[in-house]
This record gives C-alpha cells, structure tokens and sequence, in this order.
C-alpha cells in the first residue's frame, strides 16, 4: 500500500491544524457561516437534517487494518459507533458535533487519512475497482496510476476552484466495476497493437439531473502522458465549462454542448503544448510508485478448487455465501471476499465499530492486511486463501456479516435520503428495507439485479444506472417513487428509461414483485438476467404488468 | 402557521424558537406565528439570522391538530422535528453546546 511521504504528511497535518484554527474562530464568533462553510466543506464537513455529516476520503477505496481500526475508533468516540460507507468509496459520519472535528481530523491524519476534497469544485477522492490487484481478469493494477492522480490532484493551484466537482473513476480490468463511463473522466487499462499497456480516456460521463454516458477522447495515452493528458483536458474544463448556471456546470455538459470532436480537437492542443513537460512521468517514479503496491507474499496453496455443491444440503447459507461472495482472483488458491453491508431489511452501507474491528483483525489475519471499499456499499477482503474462507465466514457470523448477497437484489445502492439528507426529497433507507424483506426468499431466483435507490435527482444512489433504479420525489408533500427500467454501469453503459408514472412508499415493494414476477414469466432461460430480458423485451411487458 | 428553525452552530441539533426567545429541541414549545403576524414573524427571523449560533435558519410550515399537537407540514420538518425514521436514532441533543437565545 501507498504510504505517505513527507509532503503528505506534513500537509495533512497543516491542513488539520488550520481547520482547527478556523473551527475557534467560528465558534468564538469571529467568522461567520458565510464565511465558514466554504472552509468546512473543503475539510469534508456538511450541515445535514438532524447534525453535521464528516466525509472522509478512501483513496482508490484501499483501507490497511489500522485505518478502518481507527474509522472504527472515530465512529464510537465521536458518533454514534457507527459509520456509512458510501458510493464514492468514502465512509460517512452522520452525528459529529463541530467542537468534536478538528480532534477527529487529528485522528485521521494519525493514520494517513483525511476529509480533504471531499466536498467543492475540486478534484474528488479517485474511484476504481473493488478487486483492484487481486481480479483475475485484470490487464493491469489501476491503484498506482490512481495514486498519482491522487497526488496530482491534491491541492492542484490550478483546479481547486472548477466550475462544477469533478470526479474521476479508472480501472485495470475490462469488465467495468468502477462505473468510468459515469464520471467526468473514466479511465480504462488496454493494450495496444504493440503490446503496450495504456488508457482508454473517456470523458464528460456523470449522473444527476442530466445523466450522460462518457464519450471516448482518447483510445490510447502512455502512463508516461496521462497526467499532461489530464490536464490538458481539466485546462479545456477549467477554461470553458460554464460557470453561469450550476446545473449546466458540470463537464458532461459542455462536453454535450460542445461535441466530443471539438473538445478532442482543443484538449489535444493543449496537450501537445504540455506533453513533455513538467507532467510527464518518468518510467522511474512510476516503478517507484508501483512498489508501494506489489503483490504481497502469495503461498503456493493446495487447496485451489472450493465445492459449493457439498455444502448446499448441509448448510445452504454457507453454501450461498460461496456461490454470491466470492470473486475470483489472479492467484491460484486465492479468492477475494465481498463483505456485504447489506444485511435483510438493514440501511445498505451501514457498519458498527465492532463489525469495523473484527473486519480490520480478519484483514490482518487473512487478507495481508489489506481492505476495500466498493462502490456498492460493501467492504472486500481482496487476498484470501481458499482454505481460510470458512474461518472468516464463522467470525462474519458472529458479527451479523455473513449475508451472501453480493450481486442480488437486496445488494442495493441507496442514498442517505430524507432521513439524512438535507437536499432530498423523498426517504431511501425504508424503501431499501422494505424491499429487501420483500424478496429475501426469492432473491436467487431473480439471479444478477442491480438495485439503485437516490432520495433526489442529484442520484448520489446511482438510479439511472440500476437494472432497476428508484428515485424519490416530492409530489403536493408527499414522497413518490419512479421506477427506471434497463439500466447499466459496466463497459455496456446505459442510462435506465423511466417506466411510467410513479408509486408510493407502500406501493413500491408490490410493484417491483410485479416487473420481477413478468421477468421470470418471460425470460428464455434463468441464464438470462432480468437486465438481458429488459434489454430483448423492451419495456412494453414491464408496463403492462406494472399499470395493466 | 409558522414556526422559525434552525440548526445549533455546535452540535448541529435541529432547534426551535420558544415563546421567550430561547431556542430548544422540542417543536412543541415553538413559538407560532399566525397569518396575521407577518411582521412579527419577520423581524424575529431577522434576528435570529443574525444569530451566530444559529445555521440554516428558516420560518416552517406548521398546524396544531386538535389535541393542540404542533405539526410541521413538510415530511423533511417532520423528520427533523422527530429524527430519522430508520435505525431507532434519537435526534441530535444540545450537550456540548450552551444555552442560545435571541
Ligand atoms: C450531505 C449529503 C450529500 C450531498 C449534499 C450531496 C450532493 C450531491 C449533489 C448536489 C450532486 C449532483 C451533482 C451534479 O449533478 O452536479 C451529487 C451527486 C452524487 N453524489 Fe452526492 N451528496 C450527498 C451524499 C452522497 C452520498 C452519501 C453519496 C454516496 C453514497 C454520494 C455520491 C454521489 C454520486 C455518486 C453522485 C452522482 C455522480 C455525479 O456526480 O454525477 N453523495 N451529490
Ligand atoms: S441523491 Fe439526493 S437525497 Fe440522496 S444523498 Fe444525494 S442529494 Fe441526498
């Protein structure tokens, strides 16, 4: 794993000390809110419904047991011994008080950790895939390459105040499991006719109000010119992205307005001024970053094969657990973990600090020491040996994590909502419960389905994106519910088609049970998912079976 | 009628304004402006922008019920008057913070 340098450290430290500074001024009246809220979101720290939320960055999604011991720690000193793990790869806390934040920052910075950027028109916390370095369809470890991204962008003079946020999602792997093609700039390993290993460079994706899927800029950029590349394209963002209206800001719509030939033409311009210079990164620095992320120590195991049928008469949840949590990795004999943060009928993405302690000692036991967060709310243990997987699924039973859901439809995204949410209109959390207690025995027959749930069109949960996606708006006082049809986040991006008029909270577990009832009437095979049944049917027998 | 709200600068509780110019936690003891008391409504809202203390302020949509239950109107008011609906979390308390008042 990275570690921090010097500079880092000695930042974030600087960093921590100022908001410090800046939090007595507030409260000794010195500064006013208008004057402080712009200084607490860049440390990460919003005013929500009911208290302050903190969010705090996981770089790429990469914890080391220490880190989530101190997440851990944080969530029962300083909130209410929980924490939610979110879409952007962060964990959010929703009860700090401000009096409390500065020694949390302080909490943080002792473990490399920090709410930087995190909020505002700056670069975000860089996403990728839960699986990074251990997938087995993986061209190329993306982490390095996101490690100097997230340097570069860190404190970048040139790009703290952009028009709009900008987020940016790569991945190693040909399968997508970063959903690039839905942020600002997606980036995607691939190989060229001579063998070598660069990045497809897709640009202007992202959801809210206006859901767009990125376009291809570049079908090809060495390591050694990512970063002029980047630039060159945050320059062309920087400079003609518009600032008059908030909601026409981000780059999907210039890029939309503009055309992605006119905008490939001048980020090429400005890529040939830059290209070779201060940017371009030596063969030498990325050796020395990628060391930070070798492989750790794999031993050659004899167990490489696990028999999920032998446990399926004897202990069918185990046997579940096997079938859904398991992800195949590079290494012969190893496997990574998907924990679910996805128990029946709880809030998607929640975790205890006890479950964070036991999931750090299980990473340190069995994983080298390393964590992820995904994308979908779950928490991964990326290097596990086959033999050791029945140890760790005991120790998730004793903590309520054993849930072997990855992938099915109570694996849901969900967004805070109007139980937290200051910008939403419509409630998530009792949706996703609800939903899930619907379904929790018919889940397997439904197979793959990707569940997306946002309390506001701002689609923080992803709905434009889910096979199914909910989102939750406000009619005359009272919340209703849209349905979304054929969405997809992988390498097929697709943005979901609204089904018809909406339902309320009561009606929407029934309605789902409807489309899903269709599905199964309908499909040609259990092979075939409810996304390629959508996708062969088209919405017709949906509506149907939903409006009649 | 109206009720005026905000969050606590501290501890990011949700607060009312009282009848005696205290701001507290319990939506029952707001003071209410009735449609008639526009200006009154206006310049305690004033005042209680001016506030340090106070964030996010703003006057809410209420109704008291027959059993002289105050309501807000909005599902949001609601939720923040009574906490999230999910997950058995008491709202956000003023410990740690002093008293606030006009
Ligand atoms: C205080 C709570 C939050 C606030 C104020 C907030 C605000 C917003 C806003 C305003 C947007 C729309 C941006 C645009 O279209 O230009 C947005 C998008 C988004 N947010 Fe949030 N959000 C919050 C919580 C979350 C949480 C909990 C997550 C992760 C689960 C999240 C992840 C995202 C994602 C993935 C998007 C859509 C991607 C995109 O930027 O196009 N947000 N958020
Ligand atoms: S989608 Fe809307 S309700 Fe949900 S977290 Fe984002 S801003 Fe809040």
């Amino acid at each position: 794993m990275y570690r921090y340098d010097e500079f880092d450290a000695a930042f974030v430290r600087q960093r921590t000390e100022q908001f410090s500074h800046q939090v007595k001024r507030r409260l000794s009246g010195e500064l006013t809110e208008d004057q402080f809220r712009p200084l607490r979101l860049m440390n990460g720290l919003y005013l929500q419904l009911h208290a302050y939320m903190l969010r705090v960055a996981v770089p790429y999604g990469t914890l080391n047991s220490k880190q989530m011991r101190k997440l851990a720690h944080i969530a029962r000193t300083y909130d209410r011994g929980y924490g939610h793990f979110t879409t952007r790869q962060n964990i959010q806390y929703n009860w700090p008080k401000l009096k409390d934040v500065p020694a949390i920052l302080e909490e943080l910075a002792s473990v490399e950790m920090h709410a930087i950027q995190t909020s505002g028109n700056c670069i975000r916390n860089v996403t990728t895939d839960q699986f990074a370095g251990a997938a087995a369809d993986e061209i190329i470890d993306p982490r390095p390459v996101a490690e100097i991204i997230r340097q570069w962008s860190s404190l970048h003079p040139e790009f703290s105040y952009l028009p709009r946020k900008f987020k940016i999602a790569i991945t190693g792997a040909p399968q997508d499991r970063a959903a690039v093609k839905f942020h600002d700039i997606g980036l995607m390993a691939t190989q060229n006719d001579a063998g070598d290993i660069g990045w497809r460079v897709f640009v202007g994706g992202g959801l809210g109000r206006t859901p767009m899927v990125a376009k291809e800029i570049s079908d090809f950029v060495a390591h050694e010119y990512l970063l002029p590349y980047l630039e060159a394209i945050l320059r062309v963002y920087n400079m003609y992205g518009r600032r008059d209206n908030k909601y026409k800001a981000r780059i999907k719509i210039l890029v939309h307005e503009t055309g992605i030939e006119t905008i490939r033409e001048q980020v090429e311009a400005e890529f040939a001024e830059i290209k070779d210079g201060v940017l371009k990164l030596p063969q030498g620095e990325l050796t020395r970053i990628t060391e930070y992320f070798a492989a750790p120590s794999f031993e050659e195991q004899e167990q490489t094969k696990i028999d999920i049928a032998q446990f399926q008469v004897t202990d069918s949840a185990y046997a579940r657990f096997l079938q859904n949590n398991l992800h195949p990795h590079s290494e012969e004999g190893y496997v990574s973990l998907t924990i679910s943060l996805k128990p029946i009928g709880g809030a998607p993405g929640d975790a205890t600090d006890k479950q964070m302690d036991a999931v750090a000692d299980l990473a340190e036991q069995y994983s080298f020491d390393e964590l992820r967060v995904s994308h979908e709310q779950n928490l991964v243990l990326p290097h596990v040996a086959m033999k050791d997987v029945r140890a760790i699924y005991d120790v998730l039973v004793a903590e309520g994590l054993e849930t072997g859901n990855a992938g099915l439809i109570s694996d849901m995204i969900a967004c805070p909502g109007l139980d937290y949410c200051a910008l939403a209109n419509a409630r998530s959390i009792p949706v996703a419960q609800a939903i899930s207690e619907k379904f929790a025995n018919r889940e397997d027959e439904f197979g793959e389905l990707k569940l997306k749930i946002s309390g506001c069109i701002n689609a923080c949960g992803h709905h434009h994106v889910g096979h199914i996606g909910i989102l939750g708006v406000e009619k005359k006082g009272t919340e209703l519910y849209q349905i979304t049809l054929g969405g997809d986040a992988t390498e097929d991006a697709t943005i979901g088609k609204i089904l018809g008029r909406g339902v309320t909270p009561e009606e929407v577990p029934g309605a789902l049970e409807k489309l899903l009832d269709r599905y199964i009437a309908e499909r040609q095979s259990p092979k075939e998912s409810f996304l390629e049944a959508y996708r062969r049917l088209g919405d017709a027998p949906f509506k149907e079976a939903l409006y009649g | 009628m109206n009720a005026i709200t905000a969050n606590e600068l501290i501890s990011g509780a949700v607060v009312y304004l009282y009848e005696n110019g205290d701001f507290g936690v319990d939506l029952q003891l707001a003071k209410l402006f009735g449609a008639d008391e526009q200006d009154v409504q206006e310049a305690m809202l004033e005042k209680t922008l001016a506030n340090p203390r106070l964030v996010s302020v703003e006057a809410i949509s209420v109704e008291v019920s027959e059993t002289g239950t105050v309501w807000a109107n909005r599902l949001r008011e609601q939720i923040r008057a009574n906490g999230p609906t999910v997950g058995g979390f008491e709202r956000q308390t003023l410990e740690g913070a002093d008293h606030v008042s006009l």
